[in-house]
């Protein structure tokens, strides 16, 4: 079944006469300080896992995950510079002591972006980049990425760009790429960050079929629902330290209670949302009535989810209403037409990257960014409701993506807009700052204003959404 | 940017075509007479009806009949017409240079590239970072188009503030833009890196290469245009 | 010469945003070359920014040249008079020697050597000098002595060495805009 895979693992094999059970990666009391930071990143941390196994790292944002991910591909200390005091053993060697290319021929990772980390602009090509860099035989290896296109399912997108490929088709070509470098090691750092349902799913089965055919996993996770029965053992981490070990069986059956004390995200798969459609009021919300979708109402003091399947024109939704797109489709607001450009006046969004919205430099600057006359007590008060007058002074671009994000809202806030469109704000987040985000959201909406929230993450749409406009594709 | 047909079964080996896009830019901008100009137009045609870029060739020998057409009827008759025309006809030949560069990278993977540039042994210094370029343009104008659209958002671009404090403006869409690309470039060294680039091993390559008739027919080509430009 | 792969991919990212602004401002002077100076001029002061944090993140000796040959290479590849190669080459080697200056002030070496790594594309202009004769032959079989003669007067050697002076003033003009963002915002953002 996963021929392609089992060739790469016994290529694997024959090289050192390795065998399942033998121990892969070990750890030994590692402490991590990054070079910028203060406090250290990994403390005392040790951690083993043995070939054949499959294990997933989880905790809340911060906890050291992705750290251990760099020290076992070696991008930590090659890149990401750090003091590592203690032992880093990954197939015999440490990852620190050679070059960062020789490690990858036997470790493979797949990181969180599917925008940064393909270099080729075609899917064939990208799968072929390691083998070429390794100095492969090219009949071989075009032999070879032809049957991993196959197995992994990436070949019917050969004849496309990889800029034209949706979030989860490049993830599934980044695993394909993996999988044609014939590791004997794989790292996931957060693959699902951007994903949404469909998407996760086809990565898990993939991921089944690979640990099927024997390979070692590493998954750095905040997403966990879609891991059950994958794997074999669950490390928490918080602060650098490991908080808990748990068998497979005994994570997934952790009371809802004490997970969401732990800060973890749903373990179960999320039900579908049941949020009514909400009733088009004539003299309040806004509404936009679309040639194609129809009557899209989106009323005041509540937030409305948008969703649709991908492709569908959630996005291109959203821009019209804020206004960045012309469209024949109408616009009102409390009854009243809107045109483009007091659309873009009333309008707030939250595109993905909130580091491309921000231009100022400092926080507090950046709230009176392009407008005469808000004063300071304006400012002051909307730093205090989003919790952020302690980032007052320090630079946007120096935060992280969630006070990021808060900025961006205090900036709308202080100008008065009425209507704030989140595109999937929550991506790779943690269940604390998806509940925190949920809370703004709805703090937010209770305030009168107009929340449109399209997003995959149905936990956060359970918490903060109560109503739903689903956009579909017109029948013929 | 190129079309989405698979290439490397293209019927000309990149570095025939490097070649003969350099030689043809030398005759254009080097000779600097007229007898060169209308041949090589025509070949730059043909070439991109070849690559499916009909619009790209229709707009180029459209433009250039025009600038054509301008010179010789209406431009003598204009006071002052004579700066004019001596400018358009001046830059012509840069004009359907820049046609054959753009012909290039339009029938050009960067994987291609970097293959062809790998067989011919340029150092790596130069291959790495203009594969990087050919991978991260695309990128970069995707940001700058969300950064102008966050700006418009903000009230921070309208005609007015560009002409009125036309540094901040700048500053508005410069800084972030660097600020992602900064980001989004270690991203992509670390995951390329990860993946073996900048190995001691000098890299093979899928793509496919190897000399062909085209090969041959675009090198006569190229002689012919050679010879034009000796009259 | 080895140059770490890290830092080849960084020239490769920023070199990408520079021509893409390069790009931007200069196809607005795409139908009047009468325009190139003046965009080519507030080009160079705009891509300062670019280039300072470039200095900032990436300092091993021989990348500034490269980025002026790699830019060379490009706009040749894309319309530009292939003098622009050796301009280019010789700007590039002229930076270098101008940041290694740094004992002096590490600051005015830097905008020093952006100053000098500005002219790479003073090969735009440079074949007004040499391709002149050809130039003024073909006005005067078109339009006669006279326009000829105008022409001649407008297109003089000393215009053209005016304009590539002012490449190297914006070039200083760039520099200070650079290092003044990286002051105000990439320093305090972490980034440089």
């Amino acid at each position: 079944m996963a021929e392609g895979m089992e060739e790469g693992m016994e290529a694997g094999m024959e090289e050192t006469g390795h065998m399942a059970g033998a121990r892969a990666i070990a750890l030994d009391k590692v402490t991590v300080r990054y070079a910028a930071r203060g406090e250290p990143s990994l403390r005392d941390f040790s951690f083993e896992v043995s070939e054949g196994e499959c294990v997933l790292l989880t905790g809340g944002s911060g906890c050291g995950k992705s750290t251990v991910i760099r020290l076992l591909n070696g991008l930590v200390p090659h890149v990401y510079e750090a003091e590592v005091s203690g032992s880093v053993s990954v197939l015999g060697h440490t990852p620190a002591e050679r070059p960062l290319q020789e490690t990858g021929r036997t470790v493979s990772t797949v990181f969180q972006n599917p925008r940064t980390q393909f270099f080729c602009t075609e899917p064939l090509s990208e799968m072929a980049f390691g083998g070429e860099n390794a100095g492969a035989d090219p009949a071989g290896l075009r032999a070879r990425v032809a049957r991993v296109a196959d197995r992994v399912g990436v070949a019917h997108l050969a004849q496309h760009s990889m800029f034209t490929l949706s979030g989860g088709e490049k993830q599934r070509v980044a695993l394909a790429s993996a999988v044609c470098d014939q590791p004997r090691i794989y790292l996931l750092d957060e693959p699902t960050a951007n994903l949404d349902d469909e998407a996760v799913q086809e990565l898990r089965s993939t991921l089944t079929r690979l640990r099927d055919s024997g390979a070692t996993l590493v998954i750095a996770e905040h997403r966990l629902h879609y891991l059950r029965g994958l794997v074999d053992r669950v490390v928490r981490m918080d602060a650098g330290r490991t908080a808990q070990t748990y068998s497979s069986a005994d994570f997934w059956n952790i009371p809802g209670q004490t997970r969401r004390t732990l800060g973890l995200r749903s373990l179960h798969p999320p039900a579908t949302a049941k949020s009514p459609k909400p009733a088009a009021d004539e003299h309040s919300g806004l509404v936009c009535d679309h040639p194609r979708f129809g009557e899209l109402p989106f009323p005041r003091g509540m937030v409305t989810a948008l969703v649709g399947r991908n492709g569908v024109g959630k996005t291109h939704t959203a821009r019209i209403l804020s206004g960045l797109e012309k469209s024949p489709a109408r616009v009102t607001l409390d009854g009243r037409p809107l045109t483009r450009r007091q659309r873009t006046r009333r309008a707030f969004l939250a595109a993905q990257d909130v580091n491309r919205q921000l231009f100022g430099p400092s926080v507090r600057e950046e709230l009176t960014l392009g407008r005469q006359g808000i004063a300071p007590s304006a400012v002051d008060a909307a730093l205090r409701r989003l919790d952020i007058d302690q980032l007052a002074d320090r630079h946007p671009l120096s935060l992280s993506g969630g006070q990021q994000q808060r900025v961006a809202i205090a900036s709308a806030l202080v100008e008065g807009r009425e209507i704030y469109i989140f595109d999937e704000p929550s991506s790779g987040l943690d269940y604390r700052a998806m509940q925190s985000v949920s809370g703004v959201l709805t703090e937010l909406a209770a305030s009168g204003k107009i929340l449109i929230l399209i997003t995959h993450d149905h936990e956060l749409a359970d918490a903060c959404a109560h109503a739903l406009v689903s956009l579909s594709a017109p029948s013929a | 940017m190129h079309s989405p047909v698979s290439h490397g079964q293209g019927w000309v080996d990149v570095r025939t075509r490097l070649l003969a896009v350099i030689v043809v830019d030398l005759l254009l901008l080097s000779s600097g007479t007229r007898f060169v100009q209308v041949p090589a137009l025509l070949v730059l045609a043909v070439l991109l009806v070849l690559e499916r870029a009909v619009r790209g060739a229709a707009w180029i020998v459209g433009a250039w009949a025009v600038v054509m057409a301008l010179s010789r009827w209406v431009l003598p008759q204009v006071p002052g017409g004579v700066v004019i025309m001596t400018a358009l006809l001046y830059t012509v030949p840069y004009v359907i240079a820049a046609g054959y560069g753009y012909y290039f990278v339009r029938s050009t993977t960067p994987s291609e590239l970097t293959g062809g540039l790998n067989r011919m042994r340029v150092p790596r210094f130069v291959i790495i970072p203009l594969a990087v370029m050919l991978r991260f343009s695309a990128t970069v104008r995707e940001d700058a188009a969300a950064i102008t659209d966050a700006m418009r958002l903000r009230g921070l671009v309208s005609p007015a503030a560009v002409i009125r404090h036309p540094l901040r403006t700048v500053e508005y869409l410069v800084v972030p833009l660097l600020a992602a690309s900064v980001r989004s470039g270690e991203d992509l060294a670390a995951s390329a890196m990860c993946r073996g680039l900048g190995a001691q091993v000098r890299p093979t390559t899928t793509a496919r290469l190897g000399f062909g008739y085209g090969d041959a027919l675009l090198g006569l080509v190229v002689l012919a245009l050679a010879s034009t430009a000796a009259i | 010469m080895n140059f770490r792969a890290g830092d080849l991919v960084s020239l490769g990212v920023f070199t990408a945003v520079y021509l893409v602004l390069y790009f931007a401002i200069n196809m607005l002077a795409s139908l009047t070359p009468l325009l190139q100076p003046i965009t080519s001029f507030v080009t160079i002061v705009i891509c300062g920014i670019v280039f300072m944090l470039f200095r900032a993140r990436v300092r091993s000796t021989g990348m500034v040249a490269l980025m002026a040959l790699l830019l060379g290479t490009l706009t040749l590849l894309l319309g530009h008079h292939p003098i622009t190669l050796a301009t280019a080459l010789v700007a590039g080697v002229a930076a270098e020697i101008a940041i290694a200056a740094k004992r002096a002030a590490p600051a005015a070496s830097d905008v020093l050597g952006y100053a000098f790594f500005s002219l790479w594309s003073a090969g735009a202009v440079l074949p007004l000098i040499f391709l002149r004769e050809d130039t003024i032959a073909q006005v005067r079989t078109q339009m006669g002595s006279a326009y000829a003669g105008s022409f001649a007067g407008l297109m003089t050697p000393g215009v053209v060495l005016t304009v590539v002076a002012s490449y190297f003033v914006a070039g200083l003009l760039g520099g200070l805009l650079g290092r003044r963002m990286l002051a105000k915002h990439f320093v305090q953002a972490g980034l440089a």
